[in-house]
């Protein structure tokens, strides 16, 4: 009986079902393509280096940011009892220069392995066309790369190195693992001769990849080898490395849960108010059935029944909805340019997403079915059910707690270098407080808020206006529910706006001051790790020679990794034009930097310096392809520019230690301001001409690519908090039609009294836009201050960010509230305006 | 029919002092299979000031006949006129401006906007109709005199009593100074007393005003204050009785249902 009565209320109103299903199958799907989202990118790496190590046990390279390994190590690798094969390469990121001559962007980076032609092949590759690389510029190439670019074997490539334009003949194609993409990268292989000469790495090797001999101990081994090398270099496995990786990408699944969890939270939520108000609208049932001898539990039952069918029916769609979602954001992170090999689909995904969809959907329903279970038989007989006065004073009291405790819990996590469990928790936390508060708070602010919003409306159109605004704030506790579920959405929106934007601000406020160049020649394209592409000094000295160029200097630079999952980059540059390139933001008294440079000293950055502990006078040993030196720190550097972030020395240290002679940008300041625009196309023209991977770029341009760049890697989220937006967008339509079925009345009098069909809907759309620009204006306020307080804690731990307030999402948001609110309100507004006048005025 | 509807209305013209003029007017609910006939041709004049009941059991039509006047519903056939303004054949938005400009409602339930004030619901009408509230201020209160609520112009509906409610929607239904007043159950909702000064108050108002009335009722008592009892039965109109006398409205009444 009672499962009969479920049944029937979700098939009597079938519109409040499929609303309230549709929250809870976006919620799922999303959870689910999350979850394939995070799987996939996991086995991508695993595959990725199950294919590259595929017949490596171990591997020896350089640690923390000291370079190389030396050439000698080789042959005691080899006599190590128990080593069966040892082979050593060097790699470098090289860029392919298109065909069609376009500019080159992050797909067409290539990651090159030098190695001797003769050598055992120790990765997990097979050949699939044409034959392995002898000598020469030969290159082999993996195939769904080759296949992406249509590139086949025999044909001619360019790419831009280390030393300039190089071509290659491409002689093999080569398969990894089955069929693995990796996102756009590819992977190639060339002589190691031929690699010294164009990567500039005259001496040293990047690794050398050890195979054992069957039945040999690992561990001993290992051992051995850890003996022989000294503290700058360090032996591994391949899991090594990959878990080294994989808990790099954990911290990027963390936040890809958290979000997605948001959006099943809203999702809840949507319930929760939906539930209230069919409670809200069945009073008198509920309460004959009381009267009729039905018992609390069965009516809560009844209502918890509902909830578990909606979930059940929601999950299922949710799961179909959520394969097609995990390919849109694989595609997504595939543009980033990170490798992502095919969609895999976690079994424990369609395990979990419905569980926690059901879950959600319960979690929506308990209040609200324990509220129809406390119904009075009483109801039955009383016509109106009064709403209780609502405690206002506890209310704010106990939402401003809640709102303070989340900001501070952000704050903590934000400010914390590492991530144990402790911070993160409070992180989440806060984040939770945090929403909670301002839900708390909700009933108290919205109608303010409603009252200040709606006077444009009330000045355009007064009674329609009016009559909008009286009923948001009729019920107070409805409508702030509703601006709630998009309040949370917005707020994520804009706290990771925030994000961005004080990156980006904070990035080009640290630009204006500290360059002072008019162009940099620079790759379009930075490789991830490595060298990076150059461009010969002689260029520089073209440059120089044209009209209206004053100074012009080159720097060099190459990746470095610490081994603290952060990247750094080492910098050469030219101690005499320095300051006249830029105003480095020294902690200490930087007056003889430049001539400490010239010698024998290095300036670090904060992060680094802090994380090594290292101070203005200690030295640190750096160790290249080329020699290894030990250079004294002259200055610790903050901000955000690249020579900030990096480890500077004077060009000749730089060549002296890693051997790269090309500068990898070059910097150019014009005569006057009117020199420029004519200054920056011959500069092209020059560049384009013998360095395609480069081009000239002003400090506007610069900024406008980083500004790209970090946006990309947003996508993700946005389009994550988007599916969120529109469950809560489901939300306001419920509402809306709540509003309107309550209000039948009300309506049919307006009719009946001369107001037009259109003078109904504007009502309805004017109602939804106070709603949805209630939770935009709480959204963004929210969002900005929990952006705030990340960026603070960020501040606070790193240095060199500062809050920029995100107004290109502001103005977004601003404008899709409108919009979205007009599309809320289609259907109720077409309901309300389709209304029977004569049954609307005569109905109790 | 639509010919037919268009020819009759062509045929005739109201007198020049009906504000009401009816000619076989009918109306049938079609609902699948079975179609009713509510309203068999109905020919009624009502004259400017005159303060009509409309009587008749339940099911004779009297409900859409208020309808129609009312510009509601559409007619099945035959002519309508209200203030000399034929409503036959009007789309939607017409009808719209119909109901706003020349028909005022009084409802039994009141159905007065509950976030509104007393002044603000008698403005309503012309509120809707887009003008402005500070021009419209003098004569909402002129009207709030005219029902005797001058004093509780700032009070929401539900600070009111259901008589005081009525008197708003009374004033409500003036604003727009309109040819026909339509009043379904005026007094149903009220307790005697309340509903002796409610039709007292409207008697009052009509006289001083010259508004047309028409008045439906079931109630013998309330019809009589009316000038003029028309009463339907089975959807044709079955004779019509003078006001005042509330003795002979039920001997006809009696008559009618036998």
């Amino acid at each position: 009986m009672i499962r009969a009565l479920a049944w029937r209320s979700v098939t009597s109103r079938k519109l409040r079902a499929i609303l309230n299903g549709l929250g809870i199958v976006l919620g799922v799907a999303l959870i689910f393509s999350v979850l394939s989202l995070s799987r996939t990118i996991v086995t991508t790496f695993d595959e990725l280096f199950s294919s590259v190590y595929g017949q490596t046990d171990l591997i020896v390279s350089g640690a923390d940011y000291a370079g190389t390994v030396d050439e000698s190590l080789l042959e005691k690798v080899r006599a190590v009892d128990g080593v069966d094969i040892a082979v050593p390469s060097i790699s470098s990121i090289v860029t392919l220069i298109p065909k069609d001559g376009s500019k080159p962007g992050q797909d067409d980076q290539i990651n090159v392995t030098g190695v001797n032609p003769g050598d055992e092949d120790l990765s997990g590759s097979q050949s699939v066309a044409g034959r392995g690389i002898e000598k020469g510029h030969e290159i082999a190439l993996d195939e769904s790369f080759a296949e992406r670019k249509g590139i086949d074997v025999g044909d001619a490539i360019d790419v831009s190195a280390q030393t300039g334009l190089e071509t290659f003949k491409v002689v093999e194609l080569v398969r990894f693992g089955e069929g693995l993409d990796f996102g756009g990268q590819g992977f190639g292989a060339v002589p190691l001769d031929v690699a010294r000469k164009v990567f500039a790495q005259p001496t040293g090797y990047g690794e050398i990849d050890i195979a054992l001999k069957p039945g040999a101990n690992m561990t001993d081994v290992r051992n051995e080898l850890e003996g022989l090398v000294d503290e700058g270099t360090e032996v591994r496995t391949p899991s090594d490395i990959s878990d080294d990786i994989n808990s790099q990408i954990q911290g990027f699944n963390i936040i890809l849960y958290f979000f997605s969890a948001m959006s099943l939270f809203v999702g809840g939520f949507l319930i929760l108010n939906s539930f209230n108000m069919t409670v809200a609208q069945r009073m008198r049932e509920i309460g004959m059935l009381r009267t009729l001898g039905g018992s609390r539990r069965m009516i809560a039952r009844m209502f918890l029944l509902e909830a578990v069918l909606l979930g059940l029916i929601g999950s299922l769609l949710g799961i179909v909805l959520g394969l097609l979602l995990t390919k849109l954001m694989v595609s997504l992170v595939g543009n980033v340019g990170l490798p992502i090999g095919e969609v895999k689909y976690p079994p424990s995904a369609f395990i979990a997403a419905p569980v926690l969809g059901i879950a959600a959907t319960l979690f929506g329903a308990l209040r609200p079915a324990l509220r129809a279970g406390r119904v009075p038989p009483i109801e039955a007989v009383l016509s109106e059910h009064r709403a209780k006065p609502l405690k206002m004073t506890r209310r704010l009291i106990a939402g401003s707690v809640l709102v303070a405790l989340g900001l501070a819990g952000v704050f903590t996590l934000a400010s914390s270098t590492e991530a144990p469990t402790p911070v993160v928790m409070a992180g989440a936390f806060g984040v939770i407080f945090l929403f909670s508060g301002v839900i708390m708070l909700g009933p108290v602010v919205v109608p303010a808020l409603v009252r200040v919003l709606s006077w444009p409306l009330r000045k355009l159109t007064p009674i329609e206006g009016r009559l909008a605004a009286d009923s948001s704030r009729g019920n107070p506790v409805r409508t702030a529910s509703t601006a709630s579920g998009l309040m949370i959405g917005i707020a994520l929106v804009a706290a990771i706006g925030s994000l961005g934007s004080s990156f980006i601000g904070s990035v080009s406020d640290d630009l204006d001051r500290e360059l002072k160049t008019d162009f940099i020649v620079q790759p379009s394209v930075f490789g991830g790790g490595g060298p990076q592409a150059t461009i010969s000094p002689d260029a520089a000295d073209e440059i120089a020679a044209l009209p209206g160029a004053k100074t012009v200097s080159g720097t060099r630079g190459i990746f470095l990794s610490t081994g603290y999952g952060k990247n750094y980059f080492a910098m050469g540059l030219d101690p005499a034009t320095h300051a006249e390139f830029s105003s480095p933001d020294y902690v200490n008294d930087g007056a003889a930097v430049d001539d400490a440079l010239a010698t024998d000293s290095v300036t670090l950055p904060e992060a680094l310096a802090k994380a090594k502990d290292t101070k203005v006078g200690d030295t640190i040993e750096l160790k290249g392809p080329r020699s290894s030196k030990r250079l004294k720190v002259a200055a610790i550097q903050k901000g955000n520019s690249i020579e900030a972030q990096s480890i500077v020395m004077s060009n000749d240290n730089f060549f002296a230690i890693y051997g790269v002679e090309g500068y990898s940008q070059i910097l150019v300041i014009a005569e006057s301001e009117a020199a420029r625009p004519q200054l920056q196309k011959s500069i092209n023209t020059l560049v384009k001409r013998e360095y395609p991977a480069f081009e000239a770029l002003s400090n506007e341009q610069v900024k406008e690519q980083m500004k790209d760049q970090i946006n990309q890697v947003f996508a993700i989220f946005y389009v994550i908090m988007a599916v969120a937006i529109i469950v809560s967008l489901l939300g306001v339509v419920n509402t809306l039609l709540m509003n309107v079925l309550e209000r039948t009345r009300e309506i049919g009098v307006l009719r009946a009294i001369g107001s037009g069909r259109w003078q109904v809907r504007r009502i309805i759309i004017q109602e939804s836009l106070l709603l949805t620009s209630a939770g935009a204006v709480l959204g963004l306020i929210v969002g900005m201050a929990l952006g705030y307080a990340f960026v603070k804690g960020i501040d606070a731990s790193s240095g060199g960010v500062g809050f920029h307030p995100p107004v290109g999402v502001i103005f977004a948001v601003a404008l899709l509230a409108v919009i979205f609110g007009v599309i809320a309100a289609l259907l109720p507004a077409r309901r309300a305006a389709k209304m029977n006048v004569i049954e609307a005025v005569s109905y109790e | 029919m639509e010919q037919q509807v268009q020819k009759t209305a062509t045929a005739s013209q109201p007198p020049a002092d009906a504000a009401v003029y009816v000619r076989g007017l009918t109306k049938v609910y079609e609902s699948g299979p079975t179609s009713v006939e509510a309203l068999k041709g109905i020919n009624l004049t009502i004259k400017r000031g005159e303060f009509v009941a409309v009587m008749g059991p339940s099911g004779s039509g009297k409900s859409t006949l208020m309808h129609i006047l009312g510009a509601l519903e559409n007619a099945t056939s035959g002519e309508v006129w209200i203030g000399g303004q034929s409503i036959i054949g009007l789309d939607d938005k017409h009808l719209t401006l119909l109901r706003r400009d020349a028909i005022g409602f009084i409802f039994q339930f009141f159905n007065l906007l509950p976030t509104l004030t007393a002044e603000e619901n008698v403005m309503l009408p012309s509120l809707i109709a887009g003008e402005s509230a500070g021009k419209l201020r003098d004569h909402a209160h002129e009207l709030l005199d005219l029902v005797g609520l001058t004093e509780r112009r700032e009070h929401l509906p539900s600070q009111l009593s259901g008589g005081e409610q009525q008197r708003v929607s009374v004033a409500r239904s003036l604003m727009r100074d309109p040819d026909l007043l339509l009043a379904d159950e005026p007094t149903g909702n009220l307790d005697s007393k309340n509903a002796a000064a409610v039709l007292d108050m409207l008697r009052d108002v009509q006289a001083k005003s010259g508004h047309t009335i028409m008045m439906v009722t079931h109630d013998a008592t309330v019809a009589s204050r009316a000038s003029r009892v028309i009463f339907l039965r089975d959807g044709l109109i079955d004779g019509e009785v003078p006001g005042g006398d509330a003795n002979r409205i039920l001997e006809h009444l009696g008559a009618l249902e036998s």
